[in-house]
């Protein structure tokens, strides 16, 4: 019994790794439809920047927020010095973000060379839990609260606060918005911000889980994808749920049916694009 | 007159000067462009150095190409008053470009020898090449086992292990010294985890003991959570756990050994190239104490060839990796037969046999090829990770002396 807990809990720290990840490309792809490859790299960035931050300061805590708020930083230089100039054109900000991914990733490998790298877990967290004879890290305990309150602080700041119904009006019609005296292209920024640094966050915390590695970025990225189409672009709960979901999932489907190991994740994003193009609860 | 007139006519005369500079020029250079040696008369010796030097492999490939230039510059690149030259080229750990290369250096700049490969793909692909163009090729790296196996070749030598070799070997120890009976297996989903657990399982069924279960992690899995989990309840059943694990996957595996305390649920962990010293045993940290360990090569071996080695090295480059080890052996096999036969390469035959019998003390401790499959017979190490003045590093605890590919022992398989 306290294998199959054990085995389910690995499966929701996972998919909550996911989930910061996919709530940031879902503020940015998702609500503003704005391509941005270099989504992967901001994770990559957070988790570099952890490792960075945590030797000269020692603190764990300023790594695990400073380097967001850092990336967040990078982003806003991004998107109001280059892409904002490309409104609905998808092409181009596919190239300008790839062209941003390669300067990104050859700087981390200058700045923290090409090698498999940790990041330290806080003494505090390093523990276990005992669930029968199986133990859990206490760290990855963690994660799972992390994600959920990150959640529950997303969807308050998206249906109850009075800025969430700004950024919700101003996506939804951002002349009408414009209109009604909200700076748009300043709240979109802000937006990107936000969605940057969700990302470098999940980098952080997926750095805990996994360490950083060059070529991680892609892999995150494809992997949030693939939680935003199964969960519908633009919608929080979908996200949210898309995340669980594929992290379970995948989880169960490589220790049930190691063979189709790869296949468990993709799978079900083909059969929703196949039957219900917007996602479970997408717009 | 009229001779005189065409003369000028055509100009001959204005060209006569520069006629001169050319030709004095043209004795000039060829006066002075002789090889530059003693023996300027006798042409070098040409190695051809392959090794992948970008992409996934390039740190292994960079540190072997130091070796074998360390070992090359302690001759003065001479070997029997004879001069040495060096053509390194990158495979790019690929066998199509492996390939290519290894025909640019067989053909175009006529290579004596061939030295080096890390990748067993690229290994296979020149296998036939190198076969029917006759180059004697030592394989410093590529444990691709059929090399010295089926696939073998008269010209074909390895100065490294068939793949396989270590955790076959690894099985009979554990079960004889350490008490293992039942036992679970990790790797990565390919040909090396698979031929790997199949060694151990071999090995260890020969001496009595069980394999309950192999488990393969996919390449390029992210998290390894669940299958460390997985491996975990296995603990009340089985009381010894095998893995090989390279790279990134190293790195997470062993670390999550710590976290999902796997450790103290077997009795013995042992592993082949996960928990080598460097980068792996720097990023895993307290994570890989305890696990023991099975090598050819041992940093800390208790010999001066070895000392002097690892101080060459560091004085050279300023830094050690284990790689450096299998770049030097290599060059100091080749160079070694070179030299029993006189620097006289031409004598293809009579180099191949020295090469054969080649037999020395060397950085990794004694060497001589098998000359059934001319593969390496090596020292193999027994080595457990322990914190050794604050930090971890491999402590010896048992040697396996001059094993030989098991394949030619029980060719069953």
């Amino acid at each position: 019994m306290g294998y199959w807990i054990v085995q389910t809990m690995n499966g929701i720290s996972f998919g909550m790794v996911l989930f910061v990840i996919a709530a940031g490309l879902s503020l940015i792809f998702g609500l503003m439809r704005i391509v941005n490859l270099a989504h992967g790299c901001f994770y990559a960035l957070g988790a570099y920047l952890a490792i960075a931050i945590l030797q000269w300061t020692g603190s764990y805590f300023l790594s695990m927020v400073a380097g967001p708020c850092g990336v967040a930083i990078l982003g806003m230089i991004m998107q109001r010095f280059f892409l904002h100039r490309f409104p609905k054109k998808p092409l181009s900000q596919i190239l300008l973000t790839l062209g941003f991914v390669f300067i990104l990733e050859d700087l981390a490998l200058l700045i923290w060379g090409g090698e498999h790298r940790e990041i330290p877990k806080p003494p505090l967290f390093a523990g276990v839990l005992e669930i029968g004879d199986m133990s859990f890290p206490t760290y990855r305990l963690i994660i799972i609260a992390t994600g959920i309150l990150l959640a529950i602080g997303l969807w308050l700041f998206q249906e109850k606060t009075i800025m969430g119904a700004t950024v919700r009006a101003s996506v939804d019609d951002p002349e009408m918005a414009g209109g009604l005296g909200i700076n748009v292209p300043a709240l979109f920024t802000l937006i990107f911000c936000l969605g940057s640094l969700l990302s470098a966050f999940g980098g952080a915390m997926g750095g805990l889980l996994t360490g950083i590695y060059p070529g991680a970025e892609w892999e995150v990225l494809l992997l949030a994808m693939a939680v935003l189409i199964l969960g519908g672009l633009g919608s929080l709960k979908g996200a949210f749920l898309a995340s669980l979901f594929v992290g379970l999932v995948d989880n169960f489907g490589r220790v049930l049916i190691p063979n189709l190991a790869l296949f468990t994740v993709f799978a079900p994003v083909a059969l929703v694009l196949a039957f219900k193009q917007t996602g479970f609860f997408g717009k | 007159m009229i001779q005189v007139d065409l003369l000028e006519k055509s100009g001959f005369k204005k060209a006569v000067p520069y006629f001169l500079i050319m030709g004095v020029s043209a004795l000039l250079i060829l006066t002075f462009s002789s090889p530059g040696s003693a023996s300027e008369s006798t042409p070098p010796i040409k190695i051809g150095v392959l090794y992948p030097l970008v992409g996934l492999h390039a740190y292994l490939g960079k540190a072997q190409v130091e070796g074998v230039k360390l070992f090359f510059e302690k001759k003065g690149y001479k070997i029997a008053d004879r001069d040495i030259q060096l053509i390194i080229e990158d495979t790019e750990g690929n066998p199509d470009t492996g390939l290519m290369k290894a025909r640019k250096l067989i053909e175009k700049d006529k290579v004596h020898i061939l030295l080096g490969i890390v990748v067993s793909s690229v290994a296979y692909a020149v296998r036939d090449t190198v076969h029917s163009n006759r180059t004697p090729l030592l394989i410093t790296m590529a444990n691709a086992a059929g090399m010295t196996r089926d696939r073998r070749s008269p010209y074909i030598f390895r100065s490294y292990q068939a793949d396989g070799t270590a955790m076959y070997y690894a099985s009979q120890y554990v079960h004889e010294k350490m008490g293992s009976r039942k036992a679970i297996f990790s790797g990565p989903d390919y040909a090396y985890g698979h031929e790997n657990a199949e060694a151990f399982r071999k090995g260890f069924q020969k001496s009595g003991g069980e394999v309950l279960k192999e488990i393969f992690v996919p390449l390029g899995t992210k998290d390894f959570g669940p299958y460390l989990t997985l491996i975990s309840q296995f603990g009340g059943k089985a009381d010894t756990l095998a893995f090989v694990y390279g790279g990134s996957d190293s790195i997470k595996f062993v670390k999550g050994l710590d976290e999902y305390r796997v450790k103290d649920k077997f009795r013995v962990l042992i592993n082949l190239g996960a928990t080598g010293p460097g980068t792996q045993l720097k990023e895993e940290g307290k994570a890989a104490l305890g696990i023991y360990s099975i090598d050819m090569v041992y940093s800390n071996l208790n010999s001066p060839v070895t000392k002097e080695f690892l101080a060459l090295v560091k004085e050279k480059y300023g830094y050690y990796d284990f790689n450096h080890h299998w770049g030097y052996l290599g060059a100091e096999v080749v160079g070694r037969a070179l030299e029993q036969i006189r620097g006289n390469i031409e004598q293809k035959d009579k180099f191949l046999e020295a090469l054969r019998n080649v037999r020395f003390e060397s950085i990794n401790g004694p060497f001589e090829f098998d000359h059934q499959g001319q593969n390496a017979i090596v020292n193999f190490y027994i080595l457990r990770n322990e914190m050794v003045g604050g930090q971890v590093d491999q402590v010896l605890v048992d040697v396996l002396p001059k094993r030989r590919d098991p394949w030619w022992l029980d060719q069953q398989w």
